[in-house]
Parts: structure tokens; sequence; C-alpha cells
């Protein structure tokens, strides 16, 4: 059997030997960042001529890293987020991939992704609204998700809900999909049609608190209600550095 | 500790790029150091990272939350650095870097690294996860699709010839 001893040295000095990584890692980043988010590919490096060329990276990081007095600080956080994404949404026990494109409400600080082949993000007084592209016609109830700012605490935003819908009861719950968020559902009392209004409201407490309305109907649950909460995963509160 | 990665994982998956530098500042230094003991060349450690972390953004979709982050990234990594030791076998010439660390190698002492650089992939990639990584034997069983027991003589023949190598005295 082989001491414990042996095995403690062994280790000690593997981790030793391996140490030396700052570098590598910081240009392994860099190509990396590179790729992912600017579009540019930087592709492997040629021996020799790598170690230059790593060397001008880390010296362009460390610039770009100096804050150039002239000029105002213009990179917001939310350009942190990449522009359009792919997303994978589950509708009716069928996977999708979805482009969904970066929306940032200027005013209020956060980013969230929009299906924009389906849906729009309108900018109101005091509240955004999601709304379908394309409308749906009287015949159908409001389908919306709507994003507003709030001071009012997750149960006088349950009281809120409770008056303005009378007739279901209001059902309170904390999750963590699709985001983490009191979750408030209206619940219709009695016999329910295709055409049912479906009530889901979300209040999602940051630095900022944010209640997000979610209206549609019951036969389109699993089509406009699972792409609502697929766009609200992607909403963000963006504190500004 | 597992909230804080599951937050930083749930921002990434959302466009986050902060957060997935910290995921890579996390797990980065160690990925390059995995991947070093399987191909044994720094630059080819970068370019394994390189993909594994690429490949992890873009899959984070197929990622579930509900279990551990770090067997799932190795078994990426893991996969990488397999796939980059194929394409290397069918080019058949060494990398010329490669070449000059081999040079390098025959000039200095002879350190633990350059030891585990003579053991065969197998050997090195076992004994890389127990000892850098901190792996268990059913950990890396699981993540190398091995019988413990293999895992386990694969460690014991590793590690005796890294003793024999580095020599009793050291043990003494």
């Amino acid at each position: 059997m082989m001491s414990e001893k042996f095995e403690r040295k062994l280790e000690k000095r593997l981790k030793e030997e391996t140490d030396n990584m700052e570098k590598q890692k910081q240009e392994t980043w860099s190509r990396i960042e590179s790729e992912l988010f600017t579009g540019e590919t930087k592709k492997k490096r040629t021996p020799w001529v790598a170690t230059a060329v790593a060397a001008t990276l880390i010296l362009l990081i460390v610039a770009a890293s100096i804050p150039d007095l002239r000029q105002p600080v213009v990179n917001s956080v939310k350009e942190l987020f990449v522009e359009e994404k792919e997303q994978n949404i589950n509708i009716e026990g069928q996977e999708e991939e979805t482009d969904v494109q970066r929306n940032a409400d200027e005013e209020w600080n956060y980013v969230i992704y929009v299906d924009e082949d389906r849906y729009r993000l309108e900018e109101g007084e005091g509240v955004d609204r999601i709304i379908p592209a394309t409308e749906l016609g009287e015949a159908y109830p409001e389908v919306s998700m709507m994003i507003t700012e709030t001071e009012a605490t997750p149960g006088e935003i349950e009281s809120e809900m409770t008056e303005t819908y009378p007739d279901y009861s209001i059902e309170s719950e904390q999750v963590t999909t699709p985001q983490e968020a009191t979750e408030l559902r209206a619940v219709p009392q009695g016999a329910t049609e295709w055409n049912t209004p479906i009530y889901r409201w979300y209040v999602i407490e940051g630095e900022t608190t944010y209640v997000v309305k979610q209206n549609y109907f019951l036969e389109a649950a699993e089509g406009h209600g699972a792409r609502f909460d697929a766009m609200l995963e992607t909403f963000e509160i963006v504190e500004e550095e | 500790m597992f909230d804080k990665e599951g937050r930083l994982l749930r921002k990434a998956k959302k466009g986050d790029q902060r957060a997935f530098k910290k995921i890579y500042d996390k797990y980065a230094g160690y990925a390059l150091r995995t991947a070093y003991a399987i191909t044994k060349n720094d630059s080819d450690a970068s370019d394994v990272v390189q993909e594994t972390f690429i490949k992890v953004y873009r899959h984070l979709d197929s990622y579930d939350p509900g279990r551990e982050f770090k067997p799932w990234f190795y078994r990426i990594l893991l996969n990488e650095s397999r796939r980059l030791l194929a394409k290397r076998k069918k080019r058949e010439i060494p990398a010329e870097d490669e070449l000059f660390e081999r040079a390098a190698e025959t000039s200095g002492d002879t350190g633990v690294r350059e030891i585990l650089d003579e053991l065969d992939e197998h050997h090195r990639t076992v004994l890389t996860l127990k000892y850098l990584e901190g792996f268990s034997e059913k950990e890396i069983a699981d993540l190398l699709e091995l019988n413990v027991n293999t895992v386990k003589s694969r460690l014991f023949k590793a590690r005796k010839k890294m003793r024999e190598r580095i020599g009793g005295a050291d043990d003494e």
C-alpha cells in the first residue's frame, strides 16, 4: 500500500508545479470572449508567434481596462448581454428552438429577451407591454405580459389582485421559475371554457420591485402562457455600476 | 455555496457575461491543469479549455440545474481533451511548441509534471482527477464511465510509477 505521506506529497507537488496558470488563463479567456461575445474568431495559436500575440493581447486588455478620462463611460451594463440568442422552449411537449432578442428598458434598468417573431415590446407610460406581433382579433381575450415597477409589497399586490378579480380566488406561492418571485394566480371559480381569462402575476423583488402581469386565456396556456414564461425567464434586473 | 453557483449559472444562461466570467474564473485554473495533464501541451490545454467553455456556454440550456455543475463540466472537458488527442494522433506530427517543451525538459530538473507526462493517458487522467481536482474514486468512475475497481487499479499503478520515478527517498 502507498503511504498517505507519499500521496500528500504527490498532491502538493502536482499543485505547485501546475500553479503558474494566470497568464494562460487570461489568454484563454480572451479567445473565449472573442468567440462568444464579440463575433470574431481567434483560433488556435501558432507556436512561437503565440507568445508575442499573447503578450500583445494582455497589454491590450490591460490598456483597455484603464479608463480613458476624455471619454464618458458609455458601455452600459446592459451591453454585457448578447443581442440575440437561442432559447429552447417546451411547447405542448415539443422542444422548440427560438431566437430571442435583447430588449432593455432605459428608464427602469432591466433586460428581457423577446421572441420578436411572435411578440413586440411596447414601452408605455409607467408600463411596458409585450403583446402578440399580430393582433388576435376581438373574439379572443387579451393576451399580454405587462412589466411595471412598484413600491408595493407582495401582500399589497395580492390585495390589489383580489380587488381586481372578485370572481377569482387568489393563490400565492414562492417560485424559482420562471423567476425567483412571489407568484399570484387568479383561479377561476366554477366552470371554465376555452376562452376563460387567465391572470398570473409575478412580484420580483430586488433593489427595485417589479410586477409582471400575464394575461391570456385557458386554451392559450400552453402556447402564449409557455412563451411568456420563457421570455420572463430571461428577465434580469440590472444595477448600473 | 451551490446556491451562489446556481445563481451565476442561471444568469449566464440568460446571457450575462459577467456571471459567465465568474464561472470561468472559478473553474479555468483546474481545467487548464487537467487538460495539460491529459494533452501534455500548454497550447493544446488552452485550446481544450477554450472549446470546453464555449460548449458549456452554448449548452447551458441542456444543463440540469438540479444536478451538480462540476461533474457536468468535467465530462465536457474530458471529451474535448480526448477529441483533441484523437485529432493529434491523426496528425502524427508533434506541435512545434511541444518539441520546444521537450527540449527544455532535457536541460532542467525532472519535476512531478514531467514524470506525469511519461505516464500513459489513462494513468495521467485518473491521477489528475484525483489529486488536482479532488474527485473521489466513485466520481472519477462516473466521469470516465469506468468501473470503480478499474479506477482503483489505474490509480494504484499510476502512484506506483510516480513513486518509482520520484524515488523512495522522497517518501521517507
